[in-house]
């Protein structure tokens, strides 16, 4: 067939031009567990996404829309492969741009800048109100459900802190993070003199000291809020209905 | 004694909430246990079509006898609740994803609500890209989708370019066509880089 000019009457693309290149790809391991499972086709490349879970998923469109008799589909592995790239190319753009607004969300490159210095530190302060709450509680001959309710919440934070710091740890033991300060130290302590060290101490002292991005539902919408193609989509709307309860 | 008595209420109703919080926790340790589970099941209202329900009842059963006897590895219990659930598995699941987004930033950590929106965005991305493919294949006239239809899909809405993929005629960048007076303009400042 001779290649006719289109002129599609879509919507005008949004964004920043997304070339496919430098793909995620799960580490060798996976890949040989995903070599494992298809053990028939072995060229397949690994990928986060289950293939024919997504070739199912299209059949799936395609037949609901009552299409599968007419539409079809050629070129069925090249067809599948451009579409891995193109989902893992979004979804790390996707991923990228929600991390950017945790960072700014939360001034996570402030924490690291010499430049700024922390006057108050709302953490510790509002650790301590939390522990003055207690210990009213404590003295107090009041018995009404508020003091119950946010000792329990307490608790709970407690425990959710404590779970996250157990996470920490175990991500810092993978990424062998704590390897960094002793290499860091070796070098400068040695031509430093006593002053110099202290001096040093700071900074090094941060740079050891990993910080993790939380990342939240709201750094999410936002994201959603910004791009052309979900700002007035009903995916976000329910998003409201459902997170921002 | 009233106080020392209203003291001892206080703590039987602290523990009363300890006790609570520990089967909130056994809770939330379910609700991870779920969802591989959870995920389909949430995606079948969008579609609103009773076959997908019923679709859905069986990776639930599927996944339920895949992990109970095997609580070893993650790798074997992966591979058997997708050996078990092959007909209906989720195209990405949240420990894939968060493995996904370890490999883009190391030092990031996601909600639940963060995962399962996300893969929300994942089902409308290719619900939107089935859809305009289609449509393009349709528009041609044609009875197959072929790659340059998910090319030019991807190209108008997403702005993105895949390369290497189907055929070469839908290019990046277009070249400007270059007048004449450009060009004697540029000939003339390579003429004076030589002298230098």
């Amino acid at each position: 067939m001779s290649i006719i000019s289109l002129e599609v009457p879509i919507q005008p693309y949004a964004g920043q031009l997304l070339i496919i290149n430098d793909l995620i790809l799960p580490d060798s391991g996976s890949q040989d567990a995903s070599k494992a499972k298809v053990s028939i086709k072995k060229n397949q490349r690994a990928s986060f996404f289950d293939r024919s879970s997504i070739y199912k998923k299209i059949m799936k469109h395609l037949s609901q829309g009552n299409q599968a008799d007419d539409i079809n589909i050629s070129e069925q592995e090249w067809l599948l492969d451009s579409f891995l790239a193109a989902l893992e190319t979004y979804m790390k753009h996707v991923v990228k741009k929600t991390i950017e607004l945790c960072e700014h969300r939360t001034s996570y490159h402030l924490h690291n800048d010499e430049r700024c210095v922390m006057k108050n530190d709302m953490r510790v302060t509002m650790m301590f109100l939390n522990d003055l709450e207690i210990a009213d509680y404590g003295s107090s001959d009041d018995e009404t459900g508020f003091y119950r309710k946010r000792r329990a919440e307490n608790i709970d934070e407690e425990r959710k802190v404590a779970r996250l710091e157990s996470v920490n740890d175990t991500a810092l033991l993978a990424i062998s993070g704590r390897k960094r300060p002793g290499e860091q130290l070796a070098p400068e302590s040695a031509p430093s003199g006593s002053k110099v060290a202290k001096l040093t101490g700071a900074p090094i002292q941060r740079a050891c000291a990993p910080r993790f991005k939380h990342m939240n539902i709201r750094d999410v919408l936002q994201f959603m809020e910004e791009d052309r193609r979900y700002a007035r989509s009903n995916m976000l709307f329910e998003a409201y209905l459902k997170y921002k309860s | 004694m009233s106080d020392l008595f209203t003291t001892f209420d206080s703590n039987g109703v602290a523990e009363h909430h300890l006790h609570h919080n520990h089967n909130s926790t056994s809770s939330a340790s379910g609700l991870l246990h779920d969802p591989p589970m959870a995920s389909p099941s949430q995606h079948s209202p969008m579609t609103n079509n009773s076959n997908s329900s019923s679709q859905n009842g069986g990776p639930v059963s599927g996944l339920g006898t895949g992990t109970g006897p095997i609580s070893g590895g993650s790798k074997s219990s992966n591979h058997t609740s997708s050996a078990a659930g092959s007909e209906n598995t989720p195209m990405l699941t949240k420990p894939r994803l968060t493995e996904l987004v370890r490999e883009v930033d190391t030092t990031t950590q996601l909600d639940e609500d963060v995962e399962e929106l996300l893969l929300q965005i994942i089902d409308d991305f290719v619900e939107d890209t089935v859809k305009s493919t289609s449509a393009f294949a349709k528009h041609r006239k044609s009875n197959k989708i072929e790659v340059r239809d998910v090319q030019l899909h991807f190209e108008r809405k997403y702005n993105m370019w895949i390369p290497g993929f189907g055929t070469d005629e839908l290019r990046p960048y277009k070249r400007a066509a270059v007048t004449e007076a450009h060009k004697q303009r540029l000939a003339l400042i390579r003429k004076t880089i030589k002298k230098y």
